[in-house]
């Protein structure tokens, strides 16, 4: 067999905003943007959170826009 | 003429006045550049964050226009001036802006705001509570993804 391992439970990801078209990545929704920032804060990569490179692209500039107006944390502050 | 967008953050503790009193002292150094406004929002006090300036409250206002170059300059050099403005970020959302369809946007979104004068009253704690509700959505997201990536490995 040629060895294209299939994963047991692989899912194949699709990137949310290709599909969705009416999703919009904007710095100024900080509700759309958490979802892909870990409770710490950090950007989730691509390969977990299953974006298309263009759209990974966006989600990073908006994030960092984010954090500078202070819409996002840079990181979780606190007992964590 | 290119086409910006402006977000701010005035000082938490300014009475309403100052507050607006800001507000207008930028709009007016922004028309004496030349700039056309398209929409100015604010959406008032605010968490932030982070702390910023030992303050963790702000209050946002967005300002969205045409302008020139120059002008824009001119709006950061007065907000690196101002202590009363904690944050400030210009974004440029077009190479070209469109005055008369702009104007029209305009007319349309103040037609709107006439119409429904009830509408736009929310306060700041509406803010923070759904604030919180994120938080907790987002820690299952996570978790689950995380529980994902294991299953990759």
């Amino acid at each position: 067999m040629i060895t294209l391992k299939r994963r047991k439970y692989g899912r194949r990801k699709v990137c949310r905003f290709c599909a969705d078209s009416s999703l919009t990545i904007d710095y100024k929704e900080p509700r759309t943007l958490r979802y892909y920032t870990t409770e710490r804060g950090k950007i989730i990569p691509r390969r977990i959170s299953g974006c298309c490179a263009k759209h990974q692209r966006e989600l990073t500039l908006a994030i960092k826009r984010a954090r500078h107006i202070a819409l996002l944390a840079f990181s979780a502050q606190g007992s964590n | 003429m290119r086409h910006y967008e402006t977000i701010f953050i005035v000082h938490p503790e300014l009475s309403e006045e100052d507050t607006a009193a800001c507000v207008e002292k930028f709009r007016g150094i922004l028309e004496n550049g030349g700039a056309f406004m398209v929409k100015e929002d604010h959406w008032g006090r605010r968490r932030l964050a982070y702390v910023v300036k030992k303050q963790s409250k702000g209050y946002f206002v967005l300002f969205e226009y045409g302008a020139s170059g120059a002008a824009v300059a001119e709006l950061e050099r007065n907000f690196k001036i101002d202590e009363q403005v904690i944050r400030y970020l210009t974004v440029k959302i077009a190479d070209s802006f469109d005055e008369e369809a702009m104007a029209q946007r305009k007319a349309e979104a103040e037609a709107k705001k006439a119409a429904g004068v009830t509408a736009p009253a929310e306060p700041d704690e509406v803010d923070e509570d759904s604030d919180n509700d994120d938080n907790d959505d987002d820690d299952d997201d996570v978790r689950d993804r995380r529980r994902r990536d294991d299953d990759e490995d």
